[in-house]
């Protein structure tokens, strides 16, 4: 017999115990609520529904382990629900000190970025394959496509606040920002402060560095 | 899987029951120890949101067991965090069957010993191919690697074994 053929043998003598009876039953329950991730068309209705289950609080608080059943998907962001907020406080955004100029992002990027009217020009222009970043004192404004990946996932610890103006959330206390990879490993980026997340077009936008909500909310209205 | 992704989920129960022993004799192989159900359960939930990014016509099978996969690696991270003290089961902690007669139970136990102490790539991709008998391709998907590298890695790790295994098994 050779090598192979014996190793064959090995794992199939290999005793595991049969897996847990009420498996099916757990997971047809955990996902009964919980849409399959379609295109971005599609991710509009599930949106509703998924804010709909958030605002009845239908999603029980499990242990840890469970939380993935509360994920809420907004474009490219994915938010995460943890017992105890960040330790350290958060961070000012990091400046955007790239000089393109906006023809060139859209190069860069694949697709031509969205301007918030009442701020003006932007004062650094960055651009990487489906993102862009454009900063004003203090302001940073990230737009990518909603299926780029690595994606970020905010954990907020206390309350998410729906926009219905932008259809987006409000994170309005220090969150961290996580970063995951495609192959789904976790890398954490920075402790953010309030950030306003919206999906258009296709297209997810974070802008960070205003703290007040309904300017905020106002930036993002007059973004085109 | 037309249904399920039809938005039909107790079709999903289908699938799961299809796959759970397989995804549970995956995590326990990769060292999940007691938290192998758990696995399974948080894998199985995970592929479901995930199935938009499914191809159609691609078998569900390796692309379960990939979940699996990141989805013990998690476990085993955040165990390492939590204690080093508690006991900790480690990958292909398994008992064997002493009524399997193609491999006396002596030799079966040896080369478990080798796998286990092969470096992780070799042992992974050792107990993908051969322990969890996946075809090469399955492999592939399952650990995230392209199919020439599972074929050189699987290469040097049987290369490996044979050098460690006290008698060859020609001499046998």
């Amino acid at each position: 017999m050779s090598l192979d053929d014996e190793l064959r043998a090995l794992g199939r003598s290999a005793v595991v115990p049969p897996v847990d009876e009420g498996l099916t039953a757990a997971v047809l329950t955990r996902v009964a609520d919980l849409p399959v991730r379609r295109s971005l068309r599609d991710r509009w209705r599930t949106f509703l529904a998924l804010f709909l289950v958030l605002v009845a609080g239908a999603v029980a608080t499990p242990p840890v382990r469970a939380t993935v059943a509360e994920w809420l998907n907004i474009g490219g962001v994915r938010a995460q629900p943890v017992g105890s907020g960040p330790t350290s406080a958060p961070t000012a955004p990091p400046a955007v000190t790239g000089q393109l100029s906006l023809e060139e992002a859209e190069r860069v990027a694949g697709f031509k970025p969205a301007l918030p009217s009442e701020l003006g020009a932007p004062k650094g222009v960055e651009a990487t394959p489906g993102l862009v970043a454009l900063g004003w004192d203090g302001v940073r404004l990230e737009q990518f496509r909603a299926e780029v990946s690595p994606v970020y996932v905010k954990k907020y610890y206390q309350t998410l606040q729906h926009v219905p103006e932008v259809d987006g959330y409000w994170f309005d206390t220090p969150h961290e920002l996580v970063l995951e990879d495609s192959a789904g490993l976790e890398r954490r980026v920075r402790v953010a402060g309030p950030t306003l997340v919206w999906v258009r077009a296709g297209v997810t936008f974070r802008l960070e560095g205003v703290a007040d909500k309904a300017r905020a909310v106002q930036f993002a209205q007059g973004t085109s | 899987m037309a249904r399920v992704r039809g938005g039909e989920s107790a079709a999903y129960g289908e699938l799961v029951v299809l796959h759970a022993q397989v995804a549970k004799r995956t995590a326990v192989f990769l060292g999940a120890g007691a938290d192998a159900d758990d696995v399974v359960q948080e894998s199985f939930v995970k592929a479901y949101r995930a199935l938009g990014s499914f191809r159609t016509g691609a078998a569900f099978r390796p692309w379960l067991l990939r979940i699996v996969a990141n989805e013990t690696r998690n476990v085993l991270r955040s165990r390492s965090r939590r204690s080093h003290r508690e006991e900790l089961a480690a990958p292909l902690d398994v008992v064997l069957d002493p009524a399997e007669h193609a491999v006396s139970l002596e030799r079966r136990r040896e080369l478990l010993e080798a796998v286990r102490s092969l470096p992780e790539t070799f042992r992974l991709v050792v107990t993908c191919r051969y322990l969890l008998d996946l075809d090469e391709q399955e492999t592939a998907v399952v650990l995230g690697w392209p199919r020439g590298t599972v074929k050189s890695r699987l290469h040097r790790a049987l290369g490996r074994l044979r050098d460690s295994l006290p008698d060859k098994e020609v001499q046998r």
